[in-house]
């Protein structure tokens, strides 16, 4: 059984990388749903410890919510906000693909060095799972788009439950749902907000929304002062 | 317990009400000035219930609140009762000024009541916490009321400041108190730092920087309740959080006798200095803070040196003079807020003549002022008299160290009385008397019902307690046991001496006051049925008499300050006639703080660049946040994974898993 573990956790690798270096929004929410799509297969295949009903339950839901729902959800934001691309990402493609390289290989030595996991299903899940949070934390700092942030945390959310999956935690499934919920609410809001915001500012870059906190008050006060003189 | 719970219900409905209320003027004062009123009340009755019967004390198993004890019950006389009359004073005080914003200030000031009752109520050094911090931003909320005022929000900046910089001081005192940080000298370090954190709220000398600034800047009522009832709560924590019962009296004694000699000197200095009357008042506060800590300390070092009648003298002293200052005082911030209200200044050196113009006020500050100088046959003087005694106590000991130190003592305060008075005579002459030196001063306004009622109120109360003196110094003989246990019989047998002292002279006062009465009384008499003409001030001698002629208070002030300038806190700014028609030329004298510029502008000035540097890093960039996060969370992460399975190896995986969930939130 250990193979077939493997087999997907090379293949959720495989999606981080491509992920980390695609720049068309549709591109990179259908690779997030085939990443989902994965994760909800992996449940299925550890029956080694056990084909129980939560397993199912939980494989159903991550099916479910994280290969089909949200990425439509997903999908309509970015209809309705009319952004197709990732413009100007603070971090270069060839940049991000070879940190996000370094910070497998970190992961992968971590993981071995001390040992993390002495008890989950494959030796390589676990790793698999750091790098893919590793990844979600990255895209989320290091992307313009509003909408590519969403998919960053669902991303990061992906590293989470794989990791509960492969170390079978006890409260796995009660742990897994509450995050999904998070994230869940998390996409749907940020899906009607984006709509708002694009409506309102005729962008969704979230630096430049920045101008809208109230730290910037005074300096701006300050400058309209000038402007009087 | 009940009355309490009474009281902060009505307080906190109230305020919330009026919060609700806060566009309608009239609605908001009504549920604000009804609820605090109820609260107040009720608190009141609860307090002097608990003094008095100190014996009913019930405490429940993890309650966060309880019945006050004798200690807490006497601090929460003043911030009940001072509360009523201020909320009184509120009602005049803020017709005028502050449409619209009245339910936010009847919210702010039922809260900061209900957390200054809290506070003496606490069970636990949390809740204690909890309801400080309370106290001190509802506090800054109401100093900062005026909030267009530039002067206004940097007072009200400093006192926050001075609240956190409290506090940070009083978390370690509590873990010291509750054991949770163990180190050798642990009453030393104990009593240091709540010394310093309940002193920043007190006023001990050189942590008294808020004083003068958050005091003028606040509405008078606010003032009011902070200058007699709230720096009263830093001296209520040193007694019961920083110090502890039947040992190390000595460390207690000289570093209380040694900060209050310097803090009621030094707070009469430049009292005697400052220009405006709220100001001059703010550092009357930290002299009589000075007085306060006087009697505690003489209290402690009769202890310290089994001089149990220096120690009764000292600390019942120190228990009247709180309770007479939080009265005097309170009724002299209220006058001088009627002041404020009808002229629109406080620059005494712009106002005069207002004894014609709003006689009530004039009077009643008057009367205030003379008893807070401590002059015989008014209020201050039997406490003051009681810490003298003290004072003689210790020079008839046979310790060459207490000798000194008590005669430093008596010194002090004397000095500082005739200071005081000078104080007074500044501030009633400056602004009571003589003729108008400016239109703020003769446009004055009459004076509201609820104001004048307020201040008649409390110095009504003045009168009552300087009768009940030797009733008081009675009740209060209990206080000192809480320190000392053992003492108990010798303690009461020397107030019971102290107490017929206290009778001799309370009689002795009203004998002088009749005497005054009598003389009034002829003097109406031999001018019943003759015509009494009423001129212009100095119109004997002067053809034409001008406000220019008479003293300002700048000019009362200059040969203590200029010629003798003991704390050099007297700077002169002047710019002298140039050439042969010079067009302009002015002088203005300016009080500045030694303490301020000493060490809490460079320190301010610290701070105030490692802020900024640090705010560098809030540049307002989402993805940098984020950024920073992560990074935060991944040293947490390594280190519990590097450092901390190392020690728990029998339960790694627990230990995993747990770090695991950080992660995850």
């Amino acid at each position: 059984m250990n193979a077939f573990v493997e087999i997907i956790s090379v293949a959720l690798l495989i999606t981080d990388l491509v992920l980390v270096i695609s720049g068309r929004l549709l591109h990179s929410i259908r690779w997030v749903a085939i990443q989902g799509i994965l994760l909800g297969l992996l449940p299925l295949l550890l029956h080694e410890s056990g084909f129980g009903v939560q397993m199912l339950i939980l494989a159903v839901i991550n099916l479910s919510v994280k290969g089909i729902l949200l990425p439509l959800l997903l999908i309509r934001a970015m209809r309705k906000a009319d952004v197709r691309r990732e413009l100007e990402p603070f971090v270069g493609y060839t940049a991000s693909l070879i940190l996000l390289l370094a910070a497998t290989a970190i992961c992968f030595g971590f993981c071995r060095y001390w040992n993390i996991a002495p008890g989950a299903a494959s030796p390589a899940s676990v790793p698999v799972a750091f790098t893919t949070m590793v990844t979600g934390l990255f895209i989320i700092i290091a992307r313009r788009k509003a909408i590519t942030q969403a998919i960053g945390f669902l991303i990061f959310e992906n590293g989470i439950s794989m990791f509960g999956i492969c170390m079978m935690l006890e409260h796995g499934l009660m742990v897994e749902l509450g995050i999904l919920l998070d994230v869940f609410v998390l996409v749907f809001v940020m899906g009607i907000a984006l709509f708002n915001i694009n409506r309102e500012f005729s962008h969704i870059d979230s630096d430049k929304l920045n101008s809208l906190g109230d730290w910037d008050l005074p300096a701006q006060n300050h400058k309209d002062g000038e402007a009087e003189q | 317990m009940v009355l309490f719970d009474a009281s902060l219900f009505l307080l906190a409905a109230g305020g919330i009400l009026a919060l609700i209320s806060n566009r309608n003027d009239r609605i908001a004062t009504i549920c604000g000035l009804t609820g605090g009123l109820g609260g107040t009340l009720c608190g009141a009755i609860g307090a002097i219930r608990a003094f008095l019967t100190p014996e009913i004390r019930t405490v429940a198993e993890g309650a966060v609140i309880q019945q006050p004890e004798m200690m807490a019950a006497f601090f929460l006389m003043p911030v009940t009762i001072l509360g009523a009359f201020a909320a009184i004073h509120s009602v005049g005080y803020l017709k005028h000024h502050g449409h619209g914003r009245l339910g936010i200030y009847w919210f702010f000031y039922n809260l900061m009541i209900a957390s200054m009752i809290l506070v003496p109520l606490s069970a636990t050094p949390v809740t204690f916490l909890f309801c400080w911090e309370i106290m001190g931003l509802t506090s800054f909320a109401l100093v900062a009321y005026e909030y267009h005022s530039r002067e206004t929000m940097k007072a009200a900046w400093i006192y926050l400041l001075a609240c956190h910089a409290g506090i940070a001081f009083l978390i370690p005192m509590f873990m010291i108190h509750l054991g949770i940080w163990q180190t050798a000298n642990a009453t030393l370090w104990l009593f240091l730092t709540g010394a310093i954190g309940f002193g920043l709220k007190a006023g001990l000398p050189g942590l008294h920087v808020w004083l003068p600034e958050a005091h003028p800047a606040a509405p008078a009522p606010v003032s009011s309740v902070m200058s007699g009832a709230m720096i009263n709560l830093g001296i209520f924590g040193i007694l019961t959080y920083a110090v502890k019962s039947n040992d190390h009296f000595l460390l207690y004694g000289y570093f209380l006798l040694i900060c209050g000699i310097i803090g009621a000197f030094g707070g009469a200095v430049s009292a005697y200095a400052q220009q405006n009357l709220k100001r001059l008042l703010a550092c009357s506060s930290v002299e009589n803070i000075g007085i306060i800590c006087m009697g505690l300390g003489f209290g402690f070092l009769g202890f310290g040196y089994q001089n149990n009648f220096m120690a009764v003298c000292g600390f019942t002293g120190a228990f009247l003079h709180i309770l007479n200052h939080a009265v005097l005082k309170g009724t002299l911030f209220l006058a001088a807020g009627e002041v404020y209200r009808s002229t629109g200044t406080l620059n005494m050196d712009l106002l005069g003549g207002l004894m014609k113009r709003i006689p009530g006020t004039g009077r009643i500050f008057t009367l205030a002022g003379l008893s807070l100088s401590g002059l015989p046959p008014f209020n201050a003087f039997p406490g003051e008299f009681a810490i003298y005694l003290a004072g003689f106590a210790g020079l008839a000991a046979k310790s060459t160290l207490l000798f000194v130190i008590s005669l430093a003592g008596i010194l002090g305060l004397a000095v500082t009385g005739g200071v005081v008075c000078g104080v007074f005579a500044k501030a009633i002459g400056g602004t009571f008397l003589g003729e108008p030196r400016s239109s703020h001063a003769s446009e004055a306004e009459k004076t509201p019902v609820s104001i004048f009622g307020a201040m008649t109120g409390l110095i009504s109360l003045a009168v009552i307690m300087l009768v009940a003196t030797p009733v008081m110094t009675l009740l209060l003989r209990k206080m000192p046991e809480m320190f000392l246990k053992t003492a108990g019989n010798e303690i009461a047998q020397h107030s019971n001496h102290l107490a017929g002292l206290m009778l001799k002279l309370t009689a002795a006062s009203g004998i002088v006051l009749i005497f005054f009465i009598m003389i009034w009384l002829l003097r109406y008499m031999l001018l019943t049925g003759k015509s009494v003409e009423k001129g212009p001030t100095w119109d004997c001698g002067y053809a034409e008499p001008t406000a220019r002629m008479e003293y300002t208070a700048t000019s009362f002030a200059r040969p203590l300050c200029k010629d003798i300038n003991l704390l050099s806190c007297f700077k002169k700014h002047e710019q002298k006639p140039d050439g042969l028609f010079p067009e302009s030329a002015s002088v203005t004298v300016t009080a500045e703080d030694p303490a301020t510029a000493a060490w809490w502008k460079p320190l301010f000035e610290f701070f105030g660049k490692i802020a900024e540097k640090v705010h560098r890093l809030q540049s307002g960039s989402l993805h940098w946040y984020i950024l920073m996060m992560v990074i935060a969370v991944l040293a947490m992460l390594i280190w519990g994974f590097v450092f901390q399975t190392d020690k728990t190896a029998g339960q790694k995986d627990h230990g995993k898993v747990s770090v695991k969930k950080e992660v995850v939130k």
